[in-house]
């Protein structure tokens, strides 16, 4: 029986959040401390023709002035935690602050610490740039072209390209009774979170730098010491519980500048992002250009899918190369074809920087193939569930790169159980409202890449008193990462979850769990702490087998005690076992370390075999009502099933589908991030609008359990999946309602109407 | 950053008339707007004159006289009041549109108009209220009707010195009127467009006014010749959409298209002239 796993409990931060009691990364004050600012671009491509920073260093106060030209390592080879290095295709440079040339909006020229953020802030003001304006590249459909002005250091603007080529697509098109094609296009979108980046930084006496940080990733401490030229071993990340990342602080985002604000100046330095800098300065979603062309049979079988898939890589690569191979490998979707041929590129231009974000690459071909299928279903009149349910992918069927998925897939039943939840149309009782019904299934990977060799470390220490710590390097989101850790222990150690304490992201003193990204922390970190909890659970059984002559087989542990399984009344309770083991000198912990499944790193631009550990698959079924005037839309339900695999908390589970059904929402619907000439016209929160309470319906959800994931106890991972699929669901729906086939997001209210008023035109 | 300035709450109505002569000087009643602009940069007040203890600015009266609202009044506690509700939904109507409760808690309706965006949404009911804008100076009171206060996309037509204390709606003995607001989202957001319209069929007068769609809002001229001309509903209705679109002019902005705009205006007029004259036998010309 259980003892923790499968139940709701209360995360083990959740009063200390619900009561305002968290310290968040700009909580933290050290007495002495200075204030940053960022200096930045006020151009989105120029030739920086002279930076003039005298007046600001003079200024009172101010304590530090850094640029390019201070900094020891000002350009490396960007890293995100993996320990292995994958070459120039997946690579592209971190370059702390321009040099010479800019090529965005507000890349950073120059930092400064001040006594107060007024004076940092005037000092930016004092510090003098000249530009030389040069020519924006904006549009990376033609920054493609031969002859454009190069934004970066990669040729035709072009930082990576990659192929699928699986079978014959010509001959398919050719056998197949209808094809469909169209031209699809996502924007980009913000991450959002409550909290901007932020953190704080100061030098020990033993000259090592302590970064305390909002950050996705702990590990970015190795590249924060090269950029310093020191030794790894003296840059320290310590996390904070993080206000929401969604990726967008996978890049290293304060840190290098307060480490180096620290470093210079020797005096604790805080700095956090303004909204507004958070908004027109981080990383976003990357907006696709998609043309896809899908051919099937009369009987609704999917015989061949083409596309060509355009990604706007901004103006530094970041994970633009492996959001790109995302996108690729996702491109035909949770179905089995047989002839796919891909073409994807990701593009340089001169605009904000884009970078991971929740689903990396699968909401946006998701977008694009179940448009198409929805198309298909209605030029073939199969209803969109059956057409589907032809055609998904089943255990043995090989994905389009040719890897042949070996395990149980329950996308079926859960389109199938959503649709079914959605139940009948109603009819509207008002004529100028039209009802319609969407379906969108997709699927998405958790774990990384497997070419990058992932691994995590945990470590369990049981105490005198039967109380237990979990020492592990896993960032916190806000998910429950750390939780579920505690969740595990408990279980197999038969402990209660208040008598364990949980230390995360600390680089130096918790065992490194890798990056909280990727949905992989309860697949990678879960993993490694169910093997440290099952060694410990080991010694317990070995030890508690002698004292009550038992044999370890017969023997289970229970809340607080082991006991045999036979003879009931034979048992010990937790403290005596573990002052036995203590007295006898046997090892109170374990640390142990998780690998996934490696592979090597793609020879080609042709993307063959296994990219990913895993896929967690799942659907949207949603009505929506139109209304026929103004094309506005209103939501009243939406229903979601994924196959969890196993829920280790389903009030966690719950609440990541309904934060990614509302941020698929969001990106569906209403977050339309408007940019020109390279720069953000939606600065605040008044202008690029995400959901609210009174926008969104209460999410239905709905878990299936197949128990057939990687992760402990046969989870799946859940972060990311629920951003797939809901757009296509909405968009499906409207057409469903009024006919008119948005293609391009968000689906605004003006889009949908202009639609219907061309059809009227084109109609009559 | 918000640069320094200099803070006063005067509790006489010289005092603060006093302090607003001085350059750079700008009255401060819920902030909603002021506080953004101020933070942005965007407003260069080197003087911030708090008027929220000045006695004249609190004034809120519903009588034979019309209805009186002070510069203090809050756009929730117009909202709230079930007086004003009875006597002139339209108003509550509109205010209940704006932001968020949290911000409505703040900001006032004086200052919704003192802002002047084009798509203030307390302006259109107040147009075809007919209100009047009383403003103050040392050399005393001026009332200024709505229309001429507004000078243009964020420019009213005060000068240093001056201070609205309220804003009159003149006594009206019958009439009926409604408030249509359009934006993106049901949460918070700027109208896209906002329109307002007010009759008296008895004395044969309808008044619409559109906001969001045109450098101030647009109180639509020779509506009452057209309605008294008309002799059904839908001539009206076709007659107003023309008037409208020939007056508006709308801008393409991150909001909507200008397109887009008059799409919805001609919308928002059907509804409101259906509103405003439920029944087709109903029309008094006919």
């Amino acid at each position: 029986m259980s003892i923790t796993i499968g139940k709701g409990i209360p995360k083990v931060d959740a009063q200390h959040k619900v009561r305002g009691d968290t310290i968040y990364a700009d909580d933290y004050t050290v007495p002495g401390m200075l204030y940053g600012k960022v200096l930045r671009s006020r151009y989105p491509a120029a030739r920086i023709l002279a930076l003039r920073t005298a007046r600001a260093e003079h200024l009172e106060g101010v304590h530090a002035v850094i640029t390019a030209k201070d900094i020891p390592h000002n350009e490396l080879t960007a890293r995100f935690g993996q320990s292995t290095s994958v070459g120039v295709q997946f690579e592209g440079i971190y370059r702390v602050m321009a040099d010479q040339e800019v090529r965005y909006f507000g890349e950073p020229i120059a930092l400064v610490a001040a006594e107060t953020p007024e004076l940092a802030e005037q000092a930016c003001q004092m510090i003098e740039v000249e530009y030389q304006p040069l020519e924006g590249i904006f549009d990376p459909v033609r920054a493609m072209a031969p002859g454009v002005r190069q934004v970066a250091e990669k040729p035709q603007n072009i930082a990576s390209h990659f192929k699928i080529r699986k079978g014959n697509v010509e001959e398919a098109f050719a056998s197949a009774d209808v094809v469909v094609e169209g031209a699809y296009q996502v924007p980009y979108q913000d991450h959002a979170y409550l909290e901007p980046e932020s953190g704080v930084a100061w030098v020990d006496e033993d000259g090592t730098i302590n970064i305390r940080v909002s950050s996705q990733v702990i590990e970015h401490f190795r590249e924060v010491a090269e950029v310093l030229d020191l030794p790894h071993s003296r840059v320290r990340y310590l996390g904070t519980w993080i206000g929401g990342g969604f990726g967008g602080k996978e890049d290293i985002t304060v840190e290098s500048f307060l480490a180096l604000l620290a470093w210079k100046t020797r005096r604790p330095v805080k700095l956090t992002y303004t909204r507004a800098e958070s908004l027109l300065t981080h990383s976003k979603r990357h907006p696709f250009f998609m043309e896809y062309k899908t051919g099937a049979k009369k009987d609704g079988q999917i015989v061949a899918v083409q596309a060509r898939l355009i990604s706007d890589a901004g103006s530094y690569s970041a994970l633009s190369p492996w959001v790109l191979l995302y996108a690729t490998v996702n491109a035909a979707g949770p179905y089995h074809v047989d002839n796919v041929w891909v073409d994807s590129y990701a593009v340089m231009t001169n605009t904000p920087i884009t970078s991971a974000f929740r689903g990396f690459g699968a909401p946006q071909v998701n977008f694009a193939y179940e448009s198409q299928m929805d198309e298909i279903s209605h030029r073939l009149g199969i209803d969109p569930l059956e057409l589907r349910r032809r055609n998904f992918l089943r255990q043995g069927d090989s994905l389009d790169t040719g890897w042949v998925y070996d395990r149980p897939v329950a996308i079926s039943e859960a389109a199938e159980v959503a649709w079914q939840a959605l139940g009948p149309k109603p009819t509207s009782p008002n004529p100028q409202v039209a009802i319609g019904h969407g379906l969108g299934a997709g699927m998405c990977s958790y774990g990384r890449l497997t070419f990058l060799h992932d691994t995590s470390r945990s470590y369990i220490k049981l105490e005198l008193d039967g109380s237990a710590i979990i020492r592990c390097g896993v960032p916190d989101l806000g998910g429950g990462q750390g939780h579920i850790l505690c969740q595990i222990a408990a279980e197999e150690l038969g402990l209660a979850i208040e008598r364990i304490k949980l230390y995360i992201t600390d680089s130096q003193l918790t065992p490194l769990a890798g990056t909280t990204t990727a949905t992989r922390q309860l697949y990678m970190s879960g993993n490694a702490t169910l093997k440290a909890a099952r060694i410990l659970r080991g010694r317990m059984l070995e030890k508690a087998s002698g004292m009550l002559s038992v044999p370890v087989e017969d023997l289970e542990v229970q809340a607080g005690k082991v006991l045999s399984k036979s003879q009931p009344e034979k048992s010990v309770g937790l403290v005596p076992l573990v002052n036995r083991m203590s007295t006898e000198g046997e090892e109170l912990f374990v640390e142990s370390q998780f690998n996934a499944p490696f592979t090597s790193i793609p020879a080609s631009e042709v993307i063959e075999g296994q990219i990913h550990p895993d896929y967690t698959f799942g659907a949207y079924a949603v009505e929506v009502e139109v209304n026929r005037e103004t094309g506005a839309l209103r939501v009243p339900r939406i229903v979601a099933c994924f196959d969890v695999g196993k829920a280790l908390n389903p009030v966690i589970v719950e609440g990541q589908i309904e934060g990614g059904g509302i941020q698929g929402f969001g990106y569906a619907l209403t977050e339309d991030m408007k940019i020109e000439k390279g720069v953000i016209q939606t600065p605040s929160f008044a202008e690029y609008l995400i959901p609210t309470a009174v926008d969104v319906p209460d999410l239905e959800t709905i878990l299936l359990e197949s128990g057939t994931g990687l992760g402990p106890y046969g989870a799946k991972g859940i972060g990311e999946p629920p951003m797939v699929s809901i757009a296509p669901a909405l968009t499906n729906a409207i057409y469903d309602a009024v006919g008119v086939r948005v293609t391009s997001l968000p689906a605004t209210p003006e889009k949908i109407l202009m639609g219907m008023l061309a059809q009227e035109e084109g109609g009559g | 950053m918000i640069r320094p300035f200099k803070y006063s709450k005067p509790r006489f109505l010289r005092e603060a008339l006093e302090a607003l002569e001085k350059e750079n000087a700008r009255a401060l009643a819920g902030g909603s707007d002021l506080l953004v602009e101020l933070r942005e940069g965007k407003s260069q007040a080197e003087h911030i004159v708090d008027v929220k203890a000045i006695p004249e600015l609190s004034c809120f009266s519903i009588g034979k006289d019309g209805i009186i609202i002070g510069g203090q009044l809050t756009l929730n506690e117009l909202a709230e009041s079930k007086e004003l509700g009875q006597t002139c939904p339209i108003l509550g109507d509109a205010a209940r549109t704006v932001a968020t409760p949290q911000v409505r808690n703040r900001a006032t309706l004086v200052g919704n108009l003192c802002t002047a965006s084009p798509a203030a949404d307390l302006a259109p009911p107040l147009f075809v209220l007919g209100a009047a804008v009383v403003v103050a100076s040392k050399e005393g009171e001026q009332r200024i009707p709505i229309q001429q206060f507004f000078q243009g996309p964020k420019k009213n037509c005060l000068q240093p010195g001056q201070l609205v204390l309220r804003v009159e709606i003149p006594p009206r003995s019958t009439g009926r009127g409604v408030f249509m607001k359009k934006s993106r989202v049901r949460g918070h957001d700027l109208a896209t467009i906002n329109v307002a319209g007010w009759t008296n069929p008895q004395a044969g007068i309808l008044r619409i006014c559109i906001g969001a769609c045109g450098p101030t809002p647009v109180l639509l001229t020779s509506s009452d010749e057209l309605y008294q001309r008309a002799v059904c509903r839908d001539e009206l209705l076709d007659g107003l959409a023309t008037l409208a679109q020939d007056q508006i002019a709308p801008i393409d902005d991150l909001r909507a298209s200008a397109a887009y705009r008059r799409s919805l205006v001609t919308v928002f007029l059907g509804r409101m002239v259906r509103i405003l004259f439920p029944e087709e036998g109903g029309w008094p010309h006919v």
